[in-house]
């Protein structure tokens, strides 16, 4: 057993990754929940960078969700206003300008004004640089815009400045105003200018042409209806007036307002709620059934808006029954509700902090740096103190012939070990906080649009900012216990 | 018979030569001089035990000769290696293979179990998991542990986990085992099970021991002792010497 053979030293073999890690996984499995400590930093910093990110990613599916929900239920009632009023200049100009970013609104501004394509973008880009321009004008402080361009306002602003005099003296003006900038700058401004009166000439050629289509609509509308507003007929049941329906859809589309069968039917059924809905209100206001309503619910449910909400109530169903079907009442309730709805839903997505283009506030970055580097000194804190309990061990195995650079190995694969399992149970913790405190707030809608994708994003990140957290705190504790003298296995407690 | 130094090398390789070794630890202001000028040599296949009060440098000299610590001044070889020209793996590549420790207080892992302690030197040296497997096992046999491969350090008496680290030492068969008080933790008759078992190693195996000691009864196992006083040897002795004396005495006190 005694080697008698002479000693050639020479360098000690460092052992491979994947037997340190052996090692560390033998040696870990026993001691692993006693740094309990560490674990608990891990987890936490991760359950809360988690919190952080899922809940902006709730927030942004919902947000989208809900948009698009709002967008839907908002757009027939926005159909009908175009197709039956006549816009003043202004209102045009701002359609114009809304057709750059909503291309099935330029699509018909296209088809009812017989343009091309080209020409309507160029005059909607005209237009959105208008509305620019005087969202400048507007904003600034009074001194200034009087000094600027005096009492004037609309299209009398760019009128005024076209001359070149006028434009010098603005330029002169403007120039001192160091916290002013105009969009795009002077030569980009000037240019607007030179255009001016030809854009105005053009718009309001367009506008009378819509205004035509407009006018031709409401009378064929009129010839169709007779004395009854169209509102009226749209909302009708009776087999005539669907047949007349039908009809005004056709001479809709070939006037060019380009409206989808969908969106159509969208607009009837709206319209046939409104009915349905200004008749119950009519029928909620007569004297007996008031006095009804009073015996009921007492104090409770006195507005309007609120009556509606309650309409499937039992009682209120069997004070209604002579008039109303409880499928109809359910309806309007319902669809009441559901708008209350968003409208609450889209407050609470609103309210609180300003979040900027990332999706993270400023204030949740502070926070996420700022406990990130609380988690690292108190993970370097507790890997230290770990390490410190493990002197005699390192120590030995030293003397058993570990390198430095296995020590330090084997610190950091531990860390980073601690790092995964912190890290799970991090995410773990963090989602089902977010999910419960987001599902308080937002109810069942937040599975309706649940962003599987963001989460497990967020889940990754998570993660991964768990382990390099751990491993980066590791690093000082690690070199500490790397440089430790074999000569500390002999000191006796 | 008095001990000749001269007569008694004869014949002898010598394993360790320290020459004129000093130590001086600085505290503070004051400087101790833990070793004055101490020369020695220890030759393969002996046992030695280094005794003297606290104090007196003894565990200095130890750290010096296991290559745990440098001298300030005077030089250290082991088989011709001059340990103060060693790198640190270099000398993690010594402390591996050609000297091994045995600690006061065993100094175990406590979350492995007895054959894991024992395969961890091998493992370090590069041999295969299953090679190191069968060695530990074959070594936990001879120390008398074989059943209790599997326990853990805390299941087991001390003298019980000294034994697993005396087989922890000769894992990578080691030219030279240094043994810092080993049976100061341990009763009586766990105390004496050591000595013999570090007796019979070195008698049959032939294993250097060098062993550093309080325990008198350490004394009939050595072959030879070096009582250090002060930071200097005071005198070196054969064990039979001294056992002719303790005989003596008995009488005399009778």
């Amino acid at each position: 057993m005694s080697n008698n053979n002479k000693i050639t030293v020479s360098k000690q073999k460092e052992l491979t990754f994947s037997e340190t890690f052996d090692f560390c996984l033998s040696s870990i499995k026993h001691r692993f929940f006693r740094s309990i400590l560490t674990l608990a930093v891990v987890v936490l910093a991760v359950a809360f960078f988690m919190y952080l990110l899922t809940d902006n990613v709730y927030r942004s599916s919902l947000r989208t969700g809900v948009g698009d929900e709002i967008k839907q239920a908002r757009k027939s009632t926005v159909l009908l206003n175009i197709l039956l009023t006549k816009p003043t200049q202004k209102e045009f100009e701002l359609m114009l300008a809304k057709s750059s970013v909503n291309p099935e609104l330029k699509k018909m501004l296209v088809s009812v004004l017989k343009s091309d394509d080209n020409k309507i973008s160029e005059m909607a880009e005209l237009a959105r640089s208008k509305k620019r321009y005087l969202r400048f004008f507007k904003d600034m402080k009074i001194g200034q815009r009087k000094l600027l361009i005096g009492r004037l306002t609309g299209d009398n602003i760019f009128l005024n400045l076209i001359e070149k005099k006028n434009f010098e003296k603005f330029k002169d003006d403007l120039a001192p105003m160091g916290n002013l900038k105009l969009p795009g700058g002077y030569d980009s401004f000037k240019s607007y200018l030179t255009d001016y009166k030809n854009y105005i000439k053009k718009r309001n050629q367009l506008h009378k042409e819509w205004n035509e289509a407009i006018s031709y609509l409401l009378k064929q509308s009129s010839d169709i209806t007779g004395s009854r507003p169209l509102k009226e007929v749209l909302a009708s049941d009776s087999p005539e007036d669907i047949k007349k329906v039908q009809e005004f859809y056709k001479i809709i589309n070939n006037a060019g307002f380009n409206i989808s069968q969908a969106d159509y039917n969208g607009i009837i059924k709206e319209m046939k709620k409104g009915k349905l809905k200004e008749s119950i209100i009519l029928k909620l206001n007569k004297p007996e059934i008031r006095s009804e309503w009073r015996g009921i619910f007492k104090e409770k449910y006195k507005k309007i808006s609120e009556k509606l909400r309650v309409l499937d109530n039992s009682r209120v169903i069997k004070l209604l029954k002579d008039d109303f079907s409880k499928e109809k009442l359910e309806m309007i309730s319902r669809e009441s509700r559901y708008e209350d709805e968003l409208t609450d839903l889209e407050y609470k997505l609103d309210f609180g902090i300003a979040r900027t283009k990332s999706g993270l506030s400023n204030k949740d970055i502070y926070l996420l740096v700022l406990s990130f580097i609380v988690c690292m000194v108190g993970i370097a804190n507790a890997m230290l103190m770990s390490i410190t309990e493990r002197f005699r061990e390192i120590a030995t195995l030293k003397c058993l012939g570990a390198t430095d650079m296995f020590i330090l190995v084997q610190i950091t694969i531990e860390a980073a070990l601690q790092g995964v399992a912190g890290g799970i149970l991090g995410v773990i913790i963090g989602l089902i906080i977010t999910t419960l405190k987001d599902s308080l707030i937002f109810g069942t809608r937040l599975f309706e649009y649940f962003p599987v994708s963001g989460v497990g994003m967020a889940m990754v990140v998570s993660l991964v900012a768990g382990v390099l957290l751990s491993v980066f705190a590791s690093i000082y504790p690690a070199w500490k216990a790397a440089k430790m003298a074999p000569m500390e296995a002999m000191r006796v407690e | 018979m008095a001990f000749d130094p001269k007569e008694y090398a004869k014949g002898k390789e010598v394993l360790v030569r320290v020459f004129n070794i000093e130590k001086n630890f600085v505290m503070g202001a004051e400087t101790v001089k833990a070793l004055r000028d101490v020369t020695l040599e220890i030759y393969r296949g002996e046992y030695i035990c280094i005794m003297g009060p606290s104090g007196s440098g003894k565990s200095t000299l130890f750290n010096m000769i296991g290559g745990l610590d440098v001298p300030t001044s005077g030089r250290i070889f082991i088989d011709d290696v001059d340990m103060a020209q060693l790198k640190a793996d270099e000398l993690a590549f010594l402390r591996c293979r050609k000297i091994s420790y045995v600690f006061q207080s065993f100094n175990l892992n406590q979350v492995m179990t007895a054959l894991e302690n024992v395969t961890l030197p091998m493992i370090f040296a590069g041999k295969h998991p299953d090679d190191a497997r069968k060695k530990g096992l074959r070594l936990l046999e001879r120390v008398g542990l074989g059943e209790r491969w599997e326990h853990r350090p805390m299941e087991m008496s001390g003298g019980q986990q000294q034994r697993v680290a005396i087989a922890r030492a000769l894992a990578n068969d080691p030219s030279l085992i240094l043994c810092d008080e080993p049976t100061a933790n341990l009763d009586f008759k766990t105390g004496k099970d050591v000595h013999n078992l570090l007796y019979d190693l070195n008698k049959n195996e032939k294993v250097t021991i060098v062993c550093v000691t309080h325990d008198h009864d350490m004394l009939s196992v050595s072959d030879r002792m070096i009582w250090l006083s002060d930071g200097k040897i005071e005198r070196v002795e054969l064990s039979s010497e001294v056992e002719i004396r303790k005989a003596t005495m008995t009488k005399k006190t009778k």
